[in-house]
């Protein structure tokens, strides 16, 4: 699954993004002015290489769409830095921005209202193309050439959104996503809204593509068996936090911090011999964004807490190879006989 | 991963693509046939004012003051006068005819003028936000505050009457429903995956404008549009009626209605008859607006 792409030094990353904070006005006052904020993402750092596909799991309203979101450029990012092959995103001026952002592309959760249900599925696909001034008389080749790619009939272009299957139209989606051959791609769900049946048919098309097309993908799911399947490295986030980062089978199998733990042990189960394993069950509700606990995250919820958890938050730092945790008793956690 | 079950999996079979025909036999099946005397009515009134000189028996200017204020009927020297003649003995039926012309051409032209303005105001305000919105949908509100005929007649009267003005004026007082309808609906299209896509890529303003939000919300327009004919109808002739409109010697229902009122008890067809008509018109497009609301209107089906 793992794609090398050969020409890539190992140093340069694709996307780097260096204490990203997204942070949302709430509740302003007469004159304009802020009273709270929501922090929805606060103080993140990852990289993603090229032809990787980099997961962000965590359940709803950790921030990770946000992430996805101010990564393009959708949201304007609170501070942090976003780094595209080196060159940063945010300083650049505004035309040099925009090819640098070409290089990136999105498929929503929603395949149905991702498409303009008035307009032609070949215009939608051609929309990126059109907006970067490619000339008109290009467009309905490559258009057919990316229905083909995503293995639809090219006869398809002229037809409406309403014709088309869920499955259908998330290919529809990916096409348009492929158009300007982008070298990212932020998955925001992409198969959440789709049939069981049809999800792994997506997923595939989408490994094809990477392995065809050396794409790096920004994959954002709560769904851990999907994310097991598809992903290279893990991002585990929870209130706007990344609390654990690995690859991926390094991190399913040694999973350390107790929010992983709990969101892993969540996974249904149908192994007889783990049954009796015991299980970590969060207590408590997430607690409001707008009210975050100080210190970790997660200590108000959280079996092992000490009392610094409450007062201080716990850095990342590297336990094993490439394995980062934010928690003060990783090196606990981490020792073989506490493994889950 | 079997790629090759993705690529033909992919092709599944595509719902049907509708016939134009097939799409036109649907909906003409689907009118309910107590619409079908109103879209009549709606129809006729329509052909009658594009080709009032085959219709009129007569010329609707000529007078006869021989044959002042007779009934329904009556034949004065060899001409008949099937819905009467008014109090300078000119054809009732004939300027009927060709008062529908006034009331329609004035209906049509102000619609489209007010809906063009409110469409484009309403889409600035809803993808803009901001100031655009605040000074847009604030005008609105003022605009709707001042009632409309009350506006409508200070401004003819200061700009004076006539046929163009009172479509100028219709137009810049009613635009106010359009805009907020395309702005509610505007507004709630934003966030949609595909108008954000397309901000995303750097689509201009402009064409998301053109492309994804109104054809989204063209349908909405299309319903209030039919039920501002009607009032634009009745506006027209309210306007007329007080002398502010289509000036004479045009003829205009609303106008004959006006002259129509001082001989109510003696000669009741001079008023009656362009009531009648304007009732009748008037009833059938918001009949037929109110159809197309429930059938557009995906809240209500």
């Amino acid at each position: 699954m793992i794609v090398q792409s050969p020409t890539v030094p190992e140093s340069q990353p694709l996307i780097e993004v260096r204490h990203l904070k997204v942070h949302f006005p709430v509740n302003r006052s007469l004159t304009g002015r802020p009273r709270a904020w929501v922090k929805a993402v606060d103080d993140i750092s990852f990289s993603i290489r090229k032809g990787e596909t980099f997961s962000l799991v965590g359940e709803s309203g950790c921030g990770k769409s946000t992430t996805g979101y101010a990564l393009l450029g959708m949201l304007k990012p609170t501070a942090g830095e976003l780094y595209f092959e080196g060159r940063p995103l945010e300083s650049d001026d505004e035309e040099g921005r925009r090819v640098v952002r070409r290089q990136m592309q999105i498929v929503f959760q929603d395949p149905f209202a991702s498409l303009n249900p008035k307009m032609c599925i070949g215009e939608s696909i051609a929309e990126p193309l059109r907006a970067a001034g490619t000339p008109q008389e290009k467009i309905p080749g490559r258009v057919a050439d990316l229905l083909d790619m995503v293995g639809l009939h090219r006869s398809y272009a002229d037809r409406l959104p309403n014709q088309f299957s869920g499955g259908q139209r998330q290919r529809i989606v990916i096409a348009r996503a492929l158009a300007m051959q982008p070298k990212l791609i932020v998955c925001d769900e992409p198969v959440s809204a789709l049939d069981v049946s049809i999800r792994s048919q997506i997923l595939n098309l989408l490994l094809k593509l990477q392995q065809e097309l050396g794409i790096s993908y920004l994959f954002i799911s709560h769904d851990l068996s999907v994310v097991r399947h598809l992903s290279d490295r893990v991002a585990v986030m929870y209130l706007g936090h990344i609390v654990e980062l690995a690859e991926t089978t390094e991190l399913f199998d040694y999973t350390v911090h107790p929010y992983t733990q709990a969101l892993f042990s969540a996974i249904p189960r149908i192994d007889p011999d783990q049954k009796g394993k015991r299980r970590l069950i969060l207590q408590g509700d997430l607690p409001s964004p707008l009210n975050p606990p100080t210190g970790c995250p997660l200590c108000t919820r959280c079996p092992h807490r000490l009392p610094v958890c409450e007062t201080a938050l716990p850095p990342m730092e590297e336990i094993r190879p490439g394995h980062m945790v934010a928690c003060f008793r990783a090196s606990e956690f981490c020792h073989p006989s506490a493994r889950t | 991963m079997s790629s090759s079950m993705s690529q033909s999996s992919g092709q599944e079979s595509l719902r049907p693509r509708p016939t134009l025909a097939s799409a036109v036999r649907k909906t003409v099946g689907s009118i309910p046939s107590y619409l079908w005397i109103f879209i009549a009515i709606l129809l006729g009134f329509t052909v009658m004012a594009l080709f009032a000189p085959l219709f009129a028996p007569n010329d609707p200017a000529t007078q006869n003051l021989l044959g002042r204020m007779k009934a329904p009927g009556s034949v004065i020297r060899g001409v008949t006068y099937l819905l009467g003649s008014d109090e300078l003995g000119r054809d009732v039926l004939s300027r009927i005819i060709y008062g529908a012309r006034a009331s329609m051409c004035v209906a049509v032209l102000s619609v489209c003028l007010s809906g063009v303005i409110g469409i484009l105001a309403g889409l600035l305000a809803a993808y803009y936000r901001g100031w655009v919105e605040t000074v847009v949908m604030r005008l609105v509100d003022m605009m709707l505050s001042i009632p409309a005929l009350l506006f409508a007649v200070i401004t003819v009267a200061v700009i004076g009457p006539g046929f163009i003005n009172v479509i100028l004026v219709l137009g810049l007082t009613r635009w106010t429903r359009y805009a907020r309808v395309v702005y509610g609906q505007a507004l709630s299209l934003m966030p949609q995956p595909y108008v954000r896509y397309a901000r995303f890529v750097g689509t201009p303003a402009l064409t998301i404008m053109c492309r994804h939000l109104l054809p989204n919300v063209f349908g909405q327009v299309v319903v209030v549009a039919t039920l501002e004919f009607g009032s634009m109808v009745l506006f027209e002739a309210g306007l007329s009626f007080l002398g502010l409109g289509v000036q004479p010697p045009t003829p205009s229902w609303g106008a004959m209605m006006n002259v129509g009122r001082h001989y109510l008890d003696t000669a009741w067809w001079i008023a009656g008859f362009p009531g009648l008509c304007l009732f009748l018109l008037v009833l059938s497009i918001n009949i037929i607006g109110d159809h197309l609301r429930d059938r557009l209107d995906p809240r209500l089906r």
